[in-house]
This record gives C-alpha cells, structure tokens and sequence, in this order.
C-alpha cells in the first residue's frame, strides 16, 4: 500500500461514521446517503495529494458532498451508480415521531436542497454561520436568512402545545380554551 | 422554536446512522469510474430530465440515445495515398462519450441525455454543482438550474485538466487579465493570477495545476505564449504557436517553425529539442500524452482537411484519414478520436480508431451558413 492509500485508508476509517451520518441528513435516505459518501469520498481520493496538504479535507468533502447533492445533471448518473453492497435501510426509532421530532425532520426534508446544506452544517455540524458560507460558497447572510426560514417552518408546523419554549402552564390547552 | 431544537433533532437523527460500509477498494472503483468518464468531458453526468427536454428522435439508431454496446468498428481498406476514408456517410455507431453543443437546437448533448440551454454557448463545463460557461468573451458561472450567479467578461476559452479535477478561465480587470485555476468539483478558486497589459486565454494545464495560457497585448495585439502556474508567469520560449499541452507528460505541441510559407510543428518538453513536421499545425494531445492530432495545412488556421494520428516521441504517422472537413477532433479516450467532418452543408461526429476504421456517432446536421452546427463542450471555441 502506497503512503497516498495508507493516508487515505486512515482517513477513511476515521472520518467514514460522520462523514454518513452528514450525509444521511443531506439526502434523508441511508442507501442514498452512502451513494453520496461514495462518490464524494472518490473525488477526494484522486484530489488526495492537493487537498491533503492544504489540511482542510473534512471541509474540501463536506463541498463535494453539498454539491454532488445539490447538483441537478449528477442525479440521474448517481441513480445509475450503485455501491457494491447494497445495504438495507437502517430502521430509524420511531418513538419521537410525533410532534416536534417529526416536525423538524419534516421541515429538513422539504427545504431546498442548498438550504438544507445550510441547516445540516449549522446545526449538526455545529459550524459557525461564517464557515457555513464558507464550506458552501455563500454569504453569512445568505446563512442566516436560510437559518431563519428554516425556524419559521418549524414553527409553522409544528403543534404549539408541543412547543419546548412555551410556557409550560399553556402546553396541552387548547388555544380556544386559554380565552 | 429555538435553533436548539434543529440541533437535538438532527443529532438523535444521526445516531442512528452507526455504520461505516466503504472500503478503500469501494472507493478507488468509484474513483476509476469518475476519472474515465471526466476524460470524456462530464464530470460526473447529465441527466436527461434536466431541464426538462425531451430527446428528439434521430434517425441514427444510437444517435443520442445511450446505445448498450458498442458496435464494432469495421476496418477499411486504405486509399492509394494511405490515409483512411473520412466520410459522412460512414456506417452509423454507438453515441459518441463526449459532450458537444448543438448549435442550431441550442442545446448540450450529453452520453446521458441533452440540456436545453437558456443562452447559445460556446463553451460550458462543469463546476460545483453547476457550470462556468461562456458566450463570446462573456462569461458566467450557472447554478444547478442554468440560472446566471455571476457574470464576468472573459478571455475566449476555459481550459480543463484532463482528469477533469481543475478547470482554468480569465477574467478581464482592466488592461489586465486574472488567470483563475479552480478545483471543478469543489467549485472552488485556487490560484488568481494577474497577467498584466494582456488579454489572457487558457489553453491547456501542465503537471502541478500550471496552466499554458495566449496572450494578447495590449495597445500592440502581439501574441505570446506564457506559463501560469504558482502566482508567476513564464514565457514559453521553445514554441510558437502553442496548441495544446499535457498535464500528464508535461510536453507542449505547436508551431515550433517557420519555413518560408510553411508552419512546422513539434512538441516539446521542458529541455527537448525534437522532431517537427512541416505542413502540418496540431491540435490535441491524447489523454496519456503518447499521441497528438494533427492536420495537413499549408499555414496554421485555415481549417484543415481530415486528420491523422502522430506519435509524439517520433513524429511519425500513426495513421490518417481524408476525405472531408475536420473542423475539430478531440480524444474520446487513449485511442480514440472523435471529429466533427463536415461536407459542403451536412456535419456529423465521426469516432476513428487507429485500425483506420470510421463511425458515425450521431445525426448528420445541417449547418448554418458560413458555420457549424457542432462542436465539442471542452472546446475553446470562439
């Protein structure tokens, strides 16, 4: 195994449970998910030598991965492109969702693509707004004003009397009754 | 709802998430089926419900359509003269794996589908999750939905690398040009070079992501030929007239000569004093750099008829085909060639093989007056 592999290959095991797990908010679907890792993880590999150098590669693939997703004209191909092992959907708990567990996910999945790369980095990647434009190629208030649309949906959507940050005195009432 | 909310949610979405299937080996065959179909000039590929075009039908089975398996290339028997037949009416074959414009239709044809276009460009490629293109000297960098971010006014022509990882343009400021070398995938800005009091144009890239670029200058019009690569700019000495360059070999073809009326070409490397071929300008380098295209002309730029193969370590004929038009060919892989012939009005892509065998790849086109119909997306056209 060259150096170039042996780095890679450290990379890779170290980063790989993350690195899908982003990937599996990005697209909401595991098989798609590790598709996306798949080819993003490919690009890396041949841009290995140049990127690897900068130190910046966790960013270099978060990128790749946002734009891979994002892009239109790649999606048939990655329909056409299958892993080599098929893996079964893993079965998400399901316990939580009801309410507002199912309602952020609902709002995750139904934002545009590029705003949803904008709530995946910032809220679970914990980036800063100005990394978040960074790693996307966008402005901080582009950040911020996706941040703040995906908030107004949650709120649009999710029930009020399962709303954490209400009063508790007013969660389980029904609006009509608290007059 | 506070932003706390996003985070335990997203969290507790993830945990679920606990395994890590790639292997190392998964991932280079991903990466061997990238780098082969960057060398065609997709970086990844197009999808034919893009934009919602429908693919007219052709009258050539396989036209545009993904033919499953390639038909077999018939030989042919050489002419007198020894080249091969060049002609539009050669048995059809599977669609050609490389993207070209379809100018009269405006539309990109893929190998998996075609891409109505909102303006007729001369040049598109990929870059992050969309394109960089340009029309004439106006450039753009198009999101996934064709839609203009930002435009820019441009030299004629972008450059990519052959593995299709870096893409190069420039931008005018001024009296001077910004030679941009960008990571495509990434959609990412590498280097800015600023060539001073030049009109800069990107022609090919060399080993380490240095890019061959024509200069115009500025108030003179005089054209030279420099090197762009880690903020310096190296003028190419050892080549006149630079056509294309190898970023796996290093070696730059062009007119080295000039013999009273007739350019002689070579390609050469960075201390080589090679063969030249007189009555002949080159085009592009094969992706492995063993081979370059190459067309009889008595002076460069007039369009050239037919095209033939050259080994660049001899200079000698690989092999060679006559008969029509060849506006331009580019390489559909190590040893294969595609050109677009062209006889009278009627254009179509040929893919030619090195046994000297010829294929049609799709329908033949009418032309535009005065014009082509196609040309290749990686193509500096303009």
């Amino acid at each position: 195994m060259t150096d170039r592999d042996a780095d890679f290959t450290a990379y890779l095991q170290a980063r790989q449970p993350r690195l899908l797990r982003t990937a599996y908010l990005l697209t909401g679907s595991r098989h798609e998910a590790e598709d996306l890792l798949q080819t993003s993880l490919a690009k890396l590999y041949l841009a290995w030598d140049r990127v690897h150098e900068r130190e910046a590669v966790d960013g270099y693939l978060r990128r790749i991965m946002v734009n891979e997703h994002n892009s239109l004209w790649r999606r048939a191909w990655r329909r056409r492109e299958r892993p080599t092992d098929e893996v079964p959907e893993a079965a998400v708990r399901d316990e939580y969702d009801e309410g507002v567990a199912a309602a952020v996910w609902e709002v995750v999945q139904t934002l545009p693509r590029r705003a949803r790369a904008v709530v995946v980095l910032r809220y679970y990647e914990q980036l800063t707004e100005a990394e978040t434009a960074e790693a996307l190629g966008i402005s901080v208030g582009t950040v911020k004003s996706q941040c703040s649309r995906a908030l107004a949906a949650l709120r649009e959507r999710t029930p009020s009397e399962l709303d954490p940050n209400r009063p508790a005195d007013h969660r389980g009432t029904h609006p009509e009754e608290g007059r | 709802m506070s932003e706390e909310i996003f985070v335990e949610e997203l969290t507790r979405r993830a945990d679920d998430i606990h395994a890590a299937p790639l292997t190392v080996d998964t991932v280079r065959g991903r990466a061997r089926q990238i780098r082969r179909r960057r060398r065609t000039g997709l970086a990844a590929g197009v999808a034919a419900a893009v934009a919602a075009v429908a693919l007219a039908p052709t009258a050539l089975s396989g036209g545009v359509d993904r033919a499953p398996e390639p038909a077999p290339a018939v030989p042919v028997p050489p002419l007198p003269d020894g080249t091969y037949p060049l002609t539009l009416d050669a048995p059809a074959g599977p669609a050609p794996q490389a993207a070209y414009l379809d100018n009269p239709a405006q539309r990109l044809i893929t190998p998996d589908g075609a891409i109505a276009l909102p303006e007729p460009y001369d040049q598109m490629l990929p870059y992050g999750d969309g394109w960089i293109a340009r029309y004439g000297q106006e450039g753009a960098e198009l999101d996934a939905d064709l839609q203009v971010e930002r435009s820019f006014e441009s030299a004629m022509g972008f450059a990519t690398s052959d593995d299709g990882e870096l893409v190069a343009w420039s931008e005018l400021d001024g009296d001077d040009s910004v030679v941009i070398v960008a990571d495509a995938d990434a959609g990412q800005e590498l280097t800015r070079t600023t060539v001073p009091q030049t009109e800069a144009r990107p022609l090919g890239f060399l080993p380490g992501g240095s890019v061959v670029v024509e200069t115009t200058d500025y108030p003179n019009g005089g054209i030279a030929y420099a090197v762009v690569g880690d903020g310096e700019v190296t003028p190419v000495v050892d080549v006149q007239i630079v056509n294309d360059s190898s970023p796996v070999t290093g070696m730059v073809a062009g007119q080295v000569d000039y013999r009273g009326d007739r350019a002689c070409s070579g390609v050469r490397g960075n201390q080589s004093e090679g063969w030249e071929r007189c009555g002949w300008t080159l085009g592009q380098l094969s992706p492995d750099g063993r081979h370059v295209l190459a067309f009889r002309s008595p002076n460069p730029g007039p369009t050239p008829e037919g095209v033939a193969v050259l080994d660049t370590e001899t200079g000698e004929t690989v092999v060679e085909w006559s008969g029509a038009t060849v506006d331009h060919a580019v390489w559909e892989d190590e040893d294969t060639v595609l050109a677009t012939a062209q006889d009278r009005n009627r254009q179509t892509i040929l893919r030619l093989e090195f046994d000297g065998s010829a294929t049609r790849t799709t329908e033949v086109f009418t032309t535009p007056d005065m014009g082509v119909a196609v040309w290749f997306q990686s193509y500096p056209r303009g």
